[in-house]
């Protein structure tokens, strides 16, 4: 059986790690270290390679879960993840300074994959003072010339992370 | 070809919507243009900027033009067009493509603004001279009321926004087979209501979903190609699986048709309609009004993929053990 993997990506502290531990029937690996730079405000600590889940399918099958390191200055380990990969779920963190520039960033950074495959958006922590507005973060994709999914969702919830994977492969099922 | 001006934007504004009509000709169903004159099928008026937006808004609407709310706050609810500032090409395309079948050969059955109340009773979608939905769709339309089992809701159409006396939840009071339906311009019945408004942005949709009843609003026509322009909220997907699948096909670059849909997934006739419904009430729907021969993109669909994706959905349904 072939390997199908599925890609989670994000600025640090949207919640990758929380989504695999959401929905991976196995513990997640992971490979965290203790935060040293402007992050350690914010998260003791954050993850340096990648983070690890699978969930089997009725035939014993399995599905991997690959979490991203978030900052920018791992992203010779985004291009390496992403490879045989199935599509691709961005998380952003509203509460973080410019959440649509982090969306700018990443879709820009795996526009090769994302043009090959599909990507779906969660938007976490909305609760703040003046998160932007959904309109917004479709403007951000129209630069891809496809309408996709993007959902307001608690990544530390299994049924809103079962959402975003299923408005994935519905994508690539459907509108690729 | 459908002309728009302006009344009270800042310069700059001004300069962002003339550009917005300009680039956005493909997005939206009719050609739009930016005309310098009080003479054109709609205008936009910046109600922050201006003190008199209602008696211009009034006056525009006496001239048979469609007035378009602009502002930064709640709306004024003066309008049944708003666009919220800033001015964002997703919601100008949506807020056109409504205004374009706003501005389509009225329908006779709509209420009149003499008789604002209209009651529209469940189960009568076997006559097409008075669908809730095209009622619904009229400009004369602001508010709803359903009653159904000792229980009321009143829908503020145009705040997407509803309140419910009783024990039923919205859903349910949209799907009972023994509800009644009422539509009315005026919010003279909502002042009996002691329950709070309670925001719901996915109502539309569920309006299209609940109340289509296997027939396409009328300004819509079935061989029609339909775009989505956004997915509706998560809360349809959750009450309708089949969202999901209708979302991704009708995203697709070239959009879809309803045939298409039903062709291509496991969706019904009925759940289709009440979809492309839900999606045009929501402003979020592009209607090309041909189907194209040549349509682009076809999804990358074998028999091992889409065995996959089944596997897939049908491990997300269950629990972890």
């Amino acid at each position: 059986m072939s390997e199908v993997k599925l890609i989670i990506t994000g600025p640090p502290g949207a919640g990758k790690t929380t989504a695999i531990a959401a929905i991976s029937e196995t513990p997640p690996v992971r490979t965290d270290t203790r935060t040293t730079d402007d992050l350690s405000s914010v998260k003791e600590e954050t993850t340096v390679a990648m983070d690890f889940g699978e969930i089997t399918l009725g035939d014993g099958q399995k599905v991997f879960l690959y979490g991203t390191p978030g900052q920018k200055r791992f992203e010779f380990m985004w291009k390496i993840l992403v490879e045989g990969g199935l599509g691709l779920i961005i998380l952003l963190d509203c509460s973080r300074p410019e959440p649509l520039d982090d969306l700018n960033m990443y879709l820009e950074n795996f526009s090769d994959f994302i043009e090959k495959t599909g990507v779906v958006v969660g938007i976490t922590r909305t609760g703040g003072a003046n998160p932007p507005e959904m309109g917004a973060f479709y403007e951000c994709l129209e630069s891809t010339g496809r309408t996709f999914p993007m959902f307001e969702v608690d990544i530390r919830e299994r049924e809103d992370v079962a959402l975003l994977i299923d408005a994935l492969i519905s994508t690539l099922e459907f509108s690729h | 070809m459908k002309t728009l001006s302006s009344k009270g934007l800042t310069e700059k504004d001004l300069l962002v919507l003339k550009s917005l009509v300009d680039l956005m000709m493909s997005r939206t169903s009719d050609t739009w243009e930016y005309a310098e004159s009080d003479n054109c099928d709609a205008i936009i008026i910046d109600t922050d900027n201006l003190k008199n937006s209602a008696a211009i808004i009034d006056e525009i609407e006496a001239q048979h033009a469609v007035a378009i709310e602009y502002s930064a706050g709640a709306s004024a609810g003066k309008t049944r067009f708003r666009i919220k500032k800033p001015l964002r090409a997703a919601d100008l395309i949506a807020v056109f493509n409504s205004v374009e079948a706003g501005l389509a050969p009225k329908n006779d059955a709509k209420p009149s603004a003499a008789n604002n109340e209209t009651p529209a009773q469940a189960g009568i979608s076997s006559s097409r001279d008075s669908g809730t939905l095209d009622l619904l769709n009229g400009p004369e339309s602001r508010f709803l009321r359903v009653t159904a089992n000792n229980c009321e809701c009143i829908i503020d159409l145009a705040n997407d926004r509803y309140k419910v006396t009783g024990d039923a939840a919205l859903d349910e009071l949209l799907r009972s087979s023994e509800k009644s339906i009422t539509l009315s311009a005026t919010s003279g019945f909502q002042e009996s209501f002691e329950p709070s408004w309670q925001d719901a942005p996915s109502l539309k949709w569920k309006l299209g979903i609940f109340l289509s009843e296997g027939e396409l609003i009328k300004t819509l026509h079935s061989k029609s190609r339909f775009k989505l322009l956004r997915w509706p909220p998560s809360d349809i997907p959750r009450t309708m699986p089949t969202a999901m699948a209708l979302s991704a096909l009708l995203s697709r670059k070239s959009g879809a048709t309803i045939e298409e849909a039903l062709s291509e997934t496991n969706v019904s006739s009925e759940e289709a309609i009440g979809f492309v419904n839900g999606a045009y009430l929501s402003g979020v729907l592009s209607v090309r009004a041909f189907n194209l021969d040549n349509h682009g993109q076809q999804p990358i669909k074998t028999e091992h993929t889409k065995g996959l994706f089944d596997k897939i959905r049908d491990r997300l349904k269950r629990k972890p053990k």
